[in-house]
């Protein structure tokens, strides 16, 4: 039976798939919810979850307990279902992601993680209707790399050195590519990432204005779309960002003195959020953006069908 | 490489989009070509692609009927879109995603990775 492979981002923010996108939020009930306005609901082995647009606190390593593996049976069953096929009697074959610096070190037990709680079969029920597949192998590939090989090729063949800048929730991972090959002597994955900036914007706007702003209040500010907000905890948004982007260009700078010298790729959700702080640095000269958040995902499933091809 | 994105949800209540979101879904490549082709011969009648459609006095509407119904036109938009497809198989699979991928490098790289265990 052909397999199906399905590319899935982990993010510490969002799980990504190749046409999903949804935070790491899960709510747990030990009886069945009512379904609230078409909400999906998943059981597994007994207990139900939903998916909540809180997000889970920050974890360094993903396998210490079962969030990420229900997140990635959501994402299974929200990914078929946006395909229009069914899970139920396939092969799956997932294409997954580390950031580069955690890659040598994490990535056997990464795959265990998803091949130990699968070696029974993969069996939950996805809004009331069962699901039983199988979890036919599982391969990690290096985050940002993924991406950036998928959609900046052109880029790699016409310069010497490009670097790679992934901002996401949890963390900014450099990666340098020299010649079209990744540089392994630069694996830096920093925990600088979008949830630090937006609880520490929270705080200070809290604390000088006495107004409680959300994740996605903050968020819509970054973004400049339409708010009511005053022009004066815009423009104090607006900074803390172009300070927060500026020492995280400061902490690469140890890795890459001047990045005026080559082309930056800029990647992830956090670039998106910090567009215009970027496009403003005078620290870059030559920025090219991925714009698709889920770009590391279709890279594992590229990554992944390679893989599979060659064998 | 500059991209427009376009996202198109289809109403599966109503059978015309229905019909027309899930034949879109099933082709797994073309796509982009498809409506390109469609919506050009809709926008340009005049051009060579819907000459018989060279009327000014038809309509859109009309236009749109008549283009639906002309089963030769849809043939020769179906052979064109997969005699592209055949040929340029790669480089319609970048252009659709908006892609610009070397698979050789690619591959070179991630066993730069695997190597480095």
């Amino acid at each position: 039976m052909a397999e199906i492979i399905f590319g899935i981002d982990h993010g510490n923010g969002n799980m990504k798939g190749n046409n999903v996108n949804f935070p790491c939020g899960l709510v747990r009930y030990t009886s069945e919810p009512g379904r609230f306005m078409n909400e999906d609901i998943l059981e597994y082995q007994g207990t139900f979850y939903t998916l909540s647009e809180t997000r889970m606190p920050f974890k360094a390593d993903k396998t210490v307990d079962e969030d990420y593996f229900i997140l990635t049976l959501f994402a299974l069953a929200l990914e078929a279902k946006s395909r229009g096929i069914t899970l139920s009697g396939k092969d799956i074959v997932l294409g997954i992601g580390l950031p580069p610096a955690d890659f040598g070190q994490q990535a056997p037990g990464f795959k265990r993680y998803f091949m130990e709680h699968s070696k029974h079969g993969i069996s939950f029920k996805f809004n009331g209707k069962s699901v039983n597949c199988y979890l036919k192998d599982t391969f990690v590939s290096p985050q940002n790399f993924a991406a950036v090989m998928c959609y900046k090729a052109s880029l790699f063949k016409q310069y010497r050195t490009v670097n790679c800048i992934d901002i996401g929730d949890g963390t900014v991972d450099l990666l340098v590519i020299r010649k079209g090959q990744p540089d392994l002597s630069v694996r830096v994955s920093d925990r600088s990432g979008m949830a630090i900036l937006r609880s520490e914007i929270s705080n200070v706007i809290q604390q000088n204005f006495g107004i409680h702003l959300e994740s996605s209040d903050v968020e819509q500010v970054l973004m400049q779309e339409a708010t009511i907000l005053d022009e004066e905890v815009i423009r104090e948004i607006q900074k803390m960002a172009e300070d927060w982007m500026q020492r995280i260009t400061n902490k690469l700078h140890a890795y890459v003195p001047d990045f005026r010298t080559n082309p930056a790729v800029f990647l992830g959700g956090g670039s998106l959020l910090l567009k215009p702080q970027i496009e403003k640095s005078p620290d870059f000269k030559y920025i090219e953006f991925i714009e698709d958040v889920r770009a590391n995902a279709i890279g594992y499933e590229k990554l992944t069908a390679m893989r599979l091809q060659k064998r | 490489m500059g991209q427009i994105r376009v996202v198109l949800i289809f109403n599966e209540d109503n059978e015309r989009q229905k019909e027309i979101g899930e034949y879109l879904k099933s082709q797994k490549r073309c796509k982009t070509a498809l409506i390109t082709e469609l919506v050009y011969a809709w926008l340009h009648k005049e051009h060579k692609g819907a000459s018989s459609y060279n009327n000014v006095n038809v309509g859109v509407e009309e236009l749109k009927r008549q283009l639906l119904e002309d089963k030769e036109f849809m043939q020769q938009l179906k052979v064109g879109i997969n005699m592209e497809g055949e040929s340029e198989k790669e480089q319609e699979e970048v252009m659709n995603d908006g892609m610009d991928m070397d698979e050789e490098m690619m591959m070179a790289g991630l066993s730069m990775f695997e190597n480095d265990f």
